[in-house]
């Protein structure tokens, strides 16, 4: 899979300071893992400032990933932990006051499966990215301005097919986003799939 | 944490696929473990469509400036980017509108040119409960001697010796024939594979060439085929990936020709090639046979006419015409294939046809036909419950009674 090399190409690029690599990364990962702080500190800012935090500091740090997992996982619990800091100190700040209580502090299982939703966002998401620029120009021109195939074509400039392509292969693309990696026998069972647009 | 990344992968998986055995009593006991996990699992691909337009709320362009800009006490690299525009924002919209649609099959299922209408009284569908399941990998394979081989039942492996060849059960939905010896066979032995509505299959000829069977449909093929033509003959609709062979003693491409006939067995046209890919719908109730290429060249013939087709050509033979279309969208036309069902700016009752045939449903109107055009794009593995209710929301209205359909106006 083109795309899934593309991923592993940004990863190893991360240590050499590649900007690209890094602005990959923070594209896919940013939104997501600040809905996933959000959840739990009922703060965006807060949630946004956490996640910057966390990239600022693997960026600085220099980590060497060797795979997507290993990302993943870093960051998952580095955005965990530091909102559960936050959690923690505000309780004790709050405790002379009034009742802290946030569910997430008592509820291991709760982080466990914001963070398995957190991850099937952000695959969608890497599915979504992989899409070319004139895939994502004629989702664009088909989706918010309701135009046909071909007021598309006269307005990019391209032929129907080539419009009808583009939209295929997006499309094609984006199923396979909800769709995981198949392996193995898995993988045979779904041949229909393949070559399809 | 490994564990958590595997159970988001099995549920995403879930969605789509089956899960293997290991995988799914993984799943499931995962699910099984608390309130939850259940919820998590069966709101999951609900709850997606919206939490991905409520990421767009994020800024990633100025995020990206403010962490560029704390690690390297600079923002000039950060100018160079591509601006992340409104455009751009609204791009990841349509997309993650679109995964929806592809994951569940619910789209612009709208009458083209026209808006969807907002709101529709409740579903007379919800009401009925009655569940009509998709069709599937089911094909009856004739023999020469008339024997009848029901292939959805028959274990894999090899299923019968013809002539010289062997016929070869390979995973779900596909048959195979490997021929044994290269010498000729005394007289050709004919097979038939027929699947019947709601059934498509996938078979290899001897040859190498590949057929495709949507329901409701037959290919009768020679298990050996001769050195000078190979020669087979099709109902309803096919699509093949012929293999092209050159004759060992003189080095001429032999020539491969489809039969093509009704279902009653008239002879109806007829399409020559060398090595090809090609659709060719042929059902009684289409109205015309019409022939699709998707790579090299066909000649197609009808009675005293015929015509050579060039890639992304459609040849239409009505009695003994023959017309072509030219920059046909062959995707749409072979989307059965691919397992879905694609309309692009088609009737109504062009709709119903295919669907009717899969699901092996009968469809009458109430009162005026529509005219309107449907475009949409719903995977062949639904149940007809979730077709129907996706053109409900394009603004047509039906009504079941068992297994007919009544779609009113």
């Amino acid at each position: 899979m083109a795309d899934m090399e593309n991923e592993n190409d940004y990863i190893t690029n991360l240590k050499k300071d590649d900007k690209r690599a890094w602005q990959y990364i923070i594209r896919i990962y940013y939104p997501v893992l600040c809905r996933f702080a959000e959840r739990l500190l009922s703060d965006q800012t807060e949630a946004e400032d956490v996640v910057t935090d966390v990239f600022v500091s693997i960026w600085q740090q220099n980590v060497d990933f060797p795979g997507t997992n290993q990302l993943k996982k870093y960051l998952y619990t580095a955005v965990r932990n530091r909102c559960l800091n936050i959690l923690r100190s505000k309780r004790r700040e709050k405790k002379r006051h009034e009742d802290f209580a946030s569910i997430y502090l008592h509820a291991d299982d709760a982080i466990d499966n914001e963070i398995i939703y957190t991850e099937l966002l952000a695959e969608v998401r890497k599915e979504m990215d992989s899409l070319s620029p004139r895939m994502k120009e004629v989702f664009y021109l088909a989706y918010f301005r309701k135009m046909t195939n071909e007021e598309i074509a006269e307005n990019l400039n391209l032929s129907n097919q080539t419009v009808r392509n583009q939209k295929a292969s997006a499309l094609s693309i984006l199923r396979k986003a909800i769709k995981p990696r198949l392996q193995g026998p898995a993988a045979a069972f779904f041949l229909c799939l393949q070559g399809f647009y | 944490m490994d564990d958590l990344l595997y159970i988001s992968e099995l549920i995403r998986k879930s969605w789509s696929d089956k899960l293997t055995e290991t995988e799914k009593k993984y799943l499931d006991t995962w699910i099984s473990k608390s309130e939850a996990n259940r919820r998590l699992f069966e709101a999951g691909k609900e709850r997606l469509e919206r939490d991905l337009l409520n990421l767009e709320q994020y800024d990633i362009e100025s995020a990206t400036k403010r962490i560029f800009a704390r690690v390297e006490n600079n923002t000039e690299n950060v100018a160079s980017l591509p601006g992340i525009t409104n455009r751009k924002k609204l791009w990841w919209m349509a997309a993650a509108s679109a995964i929806f649609i592809v994951a569940f099959g619910i789209w612009v299922f709208r009458p083209s040119q026209v808006e969807p209408q907002a709101k529709h009284t409740p579903s007379q569908i919800e009401q009925d409960s009655l569940k009509i399941i998709p069709g599937g990998n089911n094909a009856v394979l004739t023999l020469s001697d008339g024997s009848l081989i029901i292939l959805d039942s028959a274990a894999d492996g090899l299923i019968s010796n013809q002539g010289t060849a062997k016929v070869i059960k390979l995973e779900s939905g596909k048959l195979a024939y490997n021929t044994v010896s290269s010498g000729k066979a005394a007289s050709p032995v004919y097979n038939t594979i027929s699947t019947p509505r709601g059934g498509q299959y996938q078979v290899t000829l001897p040859d190498g060439t590949v057929v495709w069977l949507n329901s409701a449909s037959s290919v009768s093929f020679p298990t050996v085929f001769d050195e000078t033509a190979r020669q087979i003959k099709i109902t309803g609709e096919v699509y093949l990936e012929v293999a092209p062979l050159i004759n060992n003693s003189n080095q001429a491409k032999i020539p491969f020709v489809v039969k093509i006939a009704s279902s009653s067995g008239t002879h109806v046209g007829e399409v020559q090639v060398l090595g090809t890919h090609f659709n060719i719908n042929a059902y009684d109730d289409e109205g015309a046979v019409r022939t699709t290429l998707l790579e090299g060249a066909v000649k197609c013939i009808n009675g005293s006419n015929n015509m050579i087709l060039r890639p992304g050509q459609q040849a239409n033979f009505s009695g003994s015409r023959i017309s072509v279309k030219n920059d046909i969208d062959t995707d749409r036309v072979i989307a059965w294939k691919n397992g879905t069902f694609l309309f692009d700016s088609e009737d109504i009752e062009s709709i119903m046809r295919q669907i009717s045939r899969w699901y092996d449903i009968k469809v009458s109107y109430k009162g005026v036909i529509s005219k309107e055009a449907f475009s949409g794009i719903v995977s062949r593995s639904s149940d007809l419950e979730q077709v129907l209710k996706i053109m409900e929301a394009g603004g047509v209205k039906f009504s079941i009674e068992g297994r007919k359909i009544i779609v009113m106006q």
